[in-house]
């Protein structure tokens, strides 16, 4: 049996497993797509997910094309609150962008076809026309090079795993293909093939468990307290301080003059002939709150919620912030209160009526999702896996979050030994599927597990089904 | 125009000396490109970033997993193998295709299924289904009970109940259990004890277990640790009641077996022995010759006296040497004269005082009162005042016997302790 040669915990130590085979790894999320080549450390190319539609109908990506404040752009992404892809052709355009833009360039003509060594007709010129054509072909199927290794969220339907193979075979040409769930690469790239992998994204919190290697379906959970929920709650923060403090993100502002805590903002705005669209200007705002979350916010460290800690948070000395216009103030108690969601729903932030969240509902919160995934786990299993909890993504880099979490798994189980993995280094954190895909597309013994292009003219689409989960 | 020759001669000389050696190396290497550059011991270290030696080679080449059925290329970067070594000229990936493992299924027929393997609560279809899950999952039970999609809820326990019964039943189709070598019999055995029943229970107890609190657990491991010493204690003590016992119930000596024991007897044998031991050429045993064997004795006990008269005298005349004290003073300071045959003394210094109040203290309390109590029974004051060497000695002296005492009075009890455990036993 395959289980008993290797304790689920221990690795094999006197072998590296490294095999030097260049693959491509692709990370699409929902807020940013990390791309790169296996066996490196980070992503080389991270592009933001929204892109940019203009009134010509032309689609543009990247960084330095969306935050360019334009009146005729409108900001789209094409995943949906669910953390899945919505629109198809555009989703799939993202994703190349992010590999050719940085990783795959055109490349070199060989001396024998650069035409330098071409015979000269009497103009001096030589006929470029052919292998200009080819240039163009090869750009073309730039991604036919490598094979590609995808990460997917663990609710993704077979419709849309099989459309992700269809689109990297048919569209992209690439040779060999694998998708792997976003849970088991976080808990690969911290070394664990038995791990509860707590993964706090953009749009979604999910919760994986993993027994050597292999996810257990069952227990995959989701709740849409992540990253964007604890936007909205910093929002409603905002709106109800004593005045409401003023969002104005960057671009508005033209220059500022330094002012006191509370005190208006002294700062001239920018005047645009045709200002920027809506979406825009949110997108720009949740950038400042980003800023926010990482130097202000910070979660009660247990143990025990926040509601039973008050006075010790109240002598905590508070933190200021200064908006983008000179607006600034100390927060004391509401820097906590704004966290305070992800682990007790009662005492989050009423959302206004008109947001496109739902109000957090109790089950929803990381200990009672971590609950109930577990619950659906076998009982012999439970131990081990509260013994692995990995923390990862960009949402979970809030301050003291891991200390709580610990917090409360421990005292919801008393008995057994809780330990929360959540790596201090935050680039491993905020990448964490990505590097496990990196992990994993080097490893020479994953390359029996890709599905290459023959087996997927063989098979069809269907294959995904089989061969990946 | 000026030359290189013309630069470095306007340059100071040593600066001209240290020139050439570096631009010779490199030359020196590439003469012989698979040779090891022999270094010279340099004054000065080198700077941590220069690149030393050649770059590796690494080719970039295109080959095919070995594991794999279809023609997969991947192209993979590898070290370039040196021309010397060639044990290493082994395609790269096929040093992976051990990892390449499957889960071992047993394999059943349509036929065998319907005569033997058949069950109430499980289709054929089910069945079927299960074990390919079984092979899809390498065999981990977690994963299969997770992964296992069937048309009536099963637990993991009627899963593992139905797969072990459906093994064991093919191991012994495969080979009759008269057969069986101990390997395979104790996998059938294995198999066949599974009690999904009892499984279930144990579960169920386990997951009461993760939501104990956790003093009460803290406490149950103490108590566990407490349990175990005292049966550890338990068992030192069984084994020397044991041993305890067979000395004191040794088989009674039968009278006839054994003849010699009057002196009479004895008396007897020895002369056998003897008029034995004359009939050899080599004699062993002489003739005991009592009215001789006496004075040799006494003389050795009338000698003794005198010879340590004469070994004492030499030490003292040295010692006198050594320490120029009258009789009086010596006693009066204190001084110790050890003699030759005498132990040493002890290294360091120690308080007269120290002497008197150490060895009233025991190890445990109960010691020191048992300790404390003699001491007063007798007499001894609890501050000795002056504590001279005389004293100390004499105090000494009744520390010694005391410890005997206590270890008797120790080894005491534990026999009237034996003892009553033996009455009980034999009035029960």
């Amino acid at each position: 049996m395959a289980s008993a040669a290797l304790a689920p915990t221990q690795a094999p130590k006197d072998e590296y497993a490294g095999d030097e085979i260049n693959a491509l790894v692709l990370d699409p999320g929902s807020y940013t797509t990390r791309a790169g080549f296996a066996g490196e450390d980070t992503p080389k190319s991270v592009v933001p997910t929204h892109y940019g539609v203009l009134a010509s109908g032309e689609h543009v990506y990247g960084e330095n094309a969306i935050h360019l404040p334009r009146g005729d752009m409108e900001l789209v992404n094409a995943y949906g609150a669910d953390g899945l892809v919505e629109d198809w052709d555009t989703a799939a355009k993202l994703w190349e962008y992010s590999i050719t833009s940085r990783l795959t360039g055109a490349r070199q003509t060989p001396p024998s076809r650069n035409g330098l060594n071409d015979t000269k007709d009497g103009n001096g010129d030589v006929n470029m026309d052919e292998s200009m054509e080819q240039l163009q072909e090869e750009q073309d199927r730039a991604l036919a090079e490598y094979p590609l290794l995808m990460s997917e969220p663990g609710w993704n339907p077979q419709k849309a795993r099989e459309k992700t193979i269809e689109i990297a075979m048919e569209e992209w040409g690439v040779p060999a293909f694998f998708l792997a769930k976003n849970g088991q690469l976080a808990a690969y790239a911290n070394g664990k093939a038995t791990a509860l992998v707590v993964d706090v994204g953009h749009h979604n919190t999910s919760v994986t468990a993993l027994w050597e290697g292999m996810v257990l379906r069952k227990s995959l959970m989701k709740s849409p307290l992540a990253g964007s929920f604890l936007n909205a709650q910093i929002r409603q923060m905002f709106s109800t301080l004593q005045p409401p403090a003023p969002l104005i993100p960057h671009y508005m502002v033209k220059s500022k003059a330094p002012v006191d805590a509370g005190a208006p903002s002294n700062a001239i705005y920018t005047r645009f002939a045709t200002p920027p669209k809506e979406s825009f200007r949110k997108l720009e705002e949740d950038r400042v709150l980003t800023s926010f979350k990482e130097s202000v916010v910070q979660c009660w460290q247990g143990p025990g919620r926040l509601e039973n800690n008050m006075d010790s948070v109240k002598y905590a000395p508070p933190r200021p912030f200064e908006m983008p216009d000179g607006w600034n103030q100390v927060f004391g108690v509401e820097r906590y209160k704004v966290a305070e969601g992800f682990f007790d729903a009662r005492s989050a932030y009423p959302l206004p009526p008109d947001s496109d969240l739902e109000a957090p509902k109790g089950e929803d919160t990381i200990p009672s999702l971590i609950h109930r995934s577990l619950n659906a786990c076998d009982v012999d299993t439970r131990a081990h896996l509260l013994a692995n909890v990995i923390l990862t993504g960009a949402g979970s880099l809030i301050e003291k979050l891991p200390e709580r979490l610990q917090a409360d798994l421990q005292s919801l189980y008393p008995n057994p030994r809780v330990r929360v993995i959540a790596s201090s280094n935050s680039v491993e954190r905020k990448y964490g599927a990505w590097i496990g895909g990196s992990v994993l597309g080097s490893l020479g013994t994953f390359h029996q597990m890709w599905v290459s292009r023959e087996e997927y003219k063989e098979y069809g689409p269907g294959i995904v089904e089989k061969r990946c989960k | 125009m000026t030359t290189r020759s013309d630069i470095i001669a306007a340059l100071p000389l040593d600066f001209a000396a240290t020139v050439d050696p570096v631009r010779a190396a490199p030359s020196a290497a590439r003469a012989t490109p698979n040779q090891p550059i022999a270094r010279r011991r340099r004054l000065h270290k080198k700077p941590a970033l220069r690149n030393r030696g050649r770059a590796a080679h690494w080719t970039y080449d295109t080959s095919i997993p070995p594991t794999r059925r279809d023609q997969l290329q991947v192209r993979r970067w590898r070290r370039a193998a040196p021309p010397s070594d060639s044990a290493d000229t082994s395609p790269a990936a096929s040093k992976f295709a051990k990892y390449d493992i499957k889960a071992e299924v047993p394999a059943y027929d349509d036929e065998t299924y319907a005569q033997h393997l058949t069950h109430p609560d499980w289709t054929k279809d089910e069945t079927d289904r299960l074990f390919a899950t079984y092979e899809d999952c390498y065999g981990k039970w977690p994963v299969i009970a997770d992964h296992y999609v069937a048309d009536s809820h099963k637990t993991m326990e009627e899963m593992k109940s139905r797969f072990y019964s459906i093994s064991a039943t093919l191991l012994n189709l495969q080979t009759p259990m008269t057969a069986m070598t101990a390997s395979e019999y104790s996998a059938y055995d294995v198999l066949k004890s599974f009690d999904p029943l009892k499984e279930a229970s144990r579960k169920k107890l386990a997951e009461g277990h993760l939501r104990r609190p956790r003093n009460e657990v803290d406490e149950e491991t103490v108590l566990l640790s407490e349990l175990q010493r005292i049966m550890l204690h338990q068992n030192t003590l069984d084994s020397e009641r044991e041993d305890l016992r067979r000395r004191l119930q040794h088989p009674v000596a039968d009278q006839n077996g054994y003849q010699y024991s009057t002196s009479q007897a004895l008396t007897t044998l020895w002369q056998q022995l003897l008029a034995a031991d004359r009939m050899k050429k080599t004699q062993r045993l002489r003739p005991l010759d009592i009215s001789g064997a006496r004075p040799s004795q006494s003389g050795a006990a009338a000698n003794l006296p005198g010879a340590d008269t004469t070994t004492s005298a030499t030490p003292q005349t040295a010692q006198q040497s050594v320490v120029d004290m009258s009789k009086q003073d010596l006693q009066r300071f204190g001084v110790m004269v050890v003699q030759a045959g005498q132990e040493k003394l002890p290294t360091g210094i120690s308080f007269a005082s120290d002497k008197l109040s150490k060895p009233r203290v025991a190890k445990s309390s109960l010691q020191t009162d048992k300790i404390a109590a003699t001491l007063t029974h007798i007499g001894v004051p609890e501050l000795i005042p002056l504590p001279t060497l005389a004293v100390v000695e004499q105090f000494e002296r009744i520390m010694a016997k005391m410890q005997v005492l206590l270890d008797l009075r120790k080894v005491a009890e534990k026999e009237e302790q034996e003892l009553r455990v033996r009455g009980a036993e034999m009035g029960v």
